[in-house]
């Protein structure tokens, strides 16, 4: 558990620095469909799952220390 | 005093505090780009590598062949039966004989000079213009007159629609003996949007996109998403839809008021577009751009006054910036910036016998 608390806002970080780089990359081509294929779609949801298990163990985490 | 000098040792060799901290941060600033690194590679295997490997060996769509439509009885006036002392009237010219209509842009025999081809069934002139801008650009225009719609072809990179599949356009043109050529809007490198080409029909699914449609009647035209039903265009059997974008001119062949496209692709960039006048009367439109002293190319909205200026009905954008390029005769006849690159497809003149199928 330590383990993936100390791994997971890692890459959680490196994976939301990649959207933001997709993003700027489709403000420039978005005939590329950085944003819109199926591969991307895909991806932000994956930056959303991660995302959100980071954001549940920092919660849980905060609980148990302020127990 | 042994102690003191093991103490005194274990004090030089010891890291500080600061040392064990800067050596962690950077070790974790490593770690971090070495995972964004490996996000973003399998990132591009999955978005661009894979796609383009597994679709070639995956058969292609089976086109759908759209019957051939059933001859329109030409609109005559019956002539009055029994009645000798009434003139019968002459029928009307039939709309769909452009080469009597056009009759004095085609010839007998072929004639071939550097910039134009006339034939029996074809007509082009290439005219290479230079805009008095602000940013002056070089364009070309192609003046296209046919007899028959078939010769108003596309053709695919390797022959037949392939998920991101790109090839030189140049090889296109000689693999589709074309007399002029035109970079296309790389339909296939997107998975969804309206789609025939040639009169076969490919996807029917709507997307933001603009799209331009060539009827087998000759005639052209031009829709925003919210300006057409897909059932009613593929009712009135279209030849060619194009799904790139935007379309250039409103209802009375004036420029647009917006564009519906993004900003970096409605700046100043080399451009291709194609233009209609009437059925069996078409141009395509090459911009050179990016290339100071020479030709910077054209916004949007220039582009359109552009086929303003030139009398067009209806327009549309092409794939434009690196891509844009004219082929006449299979040789390159505009410049394009950092001399061009691979296309998805092209758009094409070219002979056709009147029984010939196309593929």
């Amino acid at each position: 558990m330590k383990k993936w608390e100390r791994f997971l806002p890692h890459l959680s970080f490196c994976m939301l620095l990649c959207l933001l780089v997709f993003m700027i990359l489709d403000g420039y081509n978005p005939f590329m469909y950085w944003l819109t294929s199926t591969v991307s779609k895909v991806y932000i949801a994956l930056c959303c799952g991660v995302g959100m298990l980071t954001a549940v163990l920092l919660i849980v985490r905060q609980y148990r220390e302020k127990r | 005093m042994k102690k003191s000098r093991n103490n005194r040792k274990k004090r030089k060799t010891a890291p500080t505090g600061k040392q064990i901290r800067r050596e962690s941060i950077l070790g974790m600033l490593l770690r971090d780009l070495m995972l964004t690194a490996g996000i973003l590679v399998l990132f591009s295997l999955f978005h661009h590598v894979i796609p383009h490997l597994t679709t070639e060996s995956a058969p292609s769509p089976m086109p759908i062949q759209t019957p051939l439509p059933t001859p329109q009885p030409v609109r005559e006036e019956t002539p009055a039966p029994a009645r000798m002392e009434e003139p019968t009237p002459s029928p009307e010219p039939d709309p769909m004989d452009w080469k009597t209509k056009f009759a004095s842009h085609f010839t007998e025999n072929v004639v071939e000079t550097d910039h134009s081809y006339q034939s029996p069934g074809i007509s082009i002139d290439i005219q290479q213009y230079r805009s008095a801008d602000e940013l002056p650009s070089t364009y070309f225009v192609a003046d296209i007159y046919l007899a028959d719609l078939e010769s108003f072809q596309t053709r695919w990179a390797g022959g037949s629609l392939v998920y991101s599949r790109h090839a030189d356009p140049q090889k296109l043109s000689r693999e589709a003996e074309a007399i002029l050529s035109i970079n296309g809007d790389y339909a296939n490198l997107q998975e969804t949007g309206l789609l025939v080409r040639n009169g076969e029909f490919y996807m029917d699914e709507k997307t933001l996109c603009d799209i331009c449609v060539l009827y087998r009647d000759g005639v052209m035209e031009t829709y925003s998403p919210e300006e057409y039903e897909v059932e009613e265009v593929l009712e009135r059997l279209p030849w060619q839809i194009w799904k790139f974008g935007p379309a250039l001119l409103d209802g009375e062949g004036h420029p647009r008021e917006s564009f519906n496209t993004t900003g970096p692709i409605s700046g100043t960039n080399p451009r291709t577009g194609i233009g209609y006048y009437e059925p069996g009367h078409y141009c395509f439109v090459v911009v050179d751009g990016r290339q100071a002293d020479y030709s910077e190319g054209m916004t949007m909205e220039r582009f359109a006054r552009l086929f303003e200026e030139l009398g067009c009905k209806a327009a549309y954008n092409l794939d434009g910036g690196r891509s844009s390029v004219m082929f006449f005769q299979q040789e390159r006849v505009s410049h394009p910036f950092l001399d061009g690159r691979s296309a998805g497809d092209i758009l094409l003149i070219r002979e056709v016998e009147p029984e010939e199928e196309t593929k």
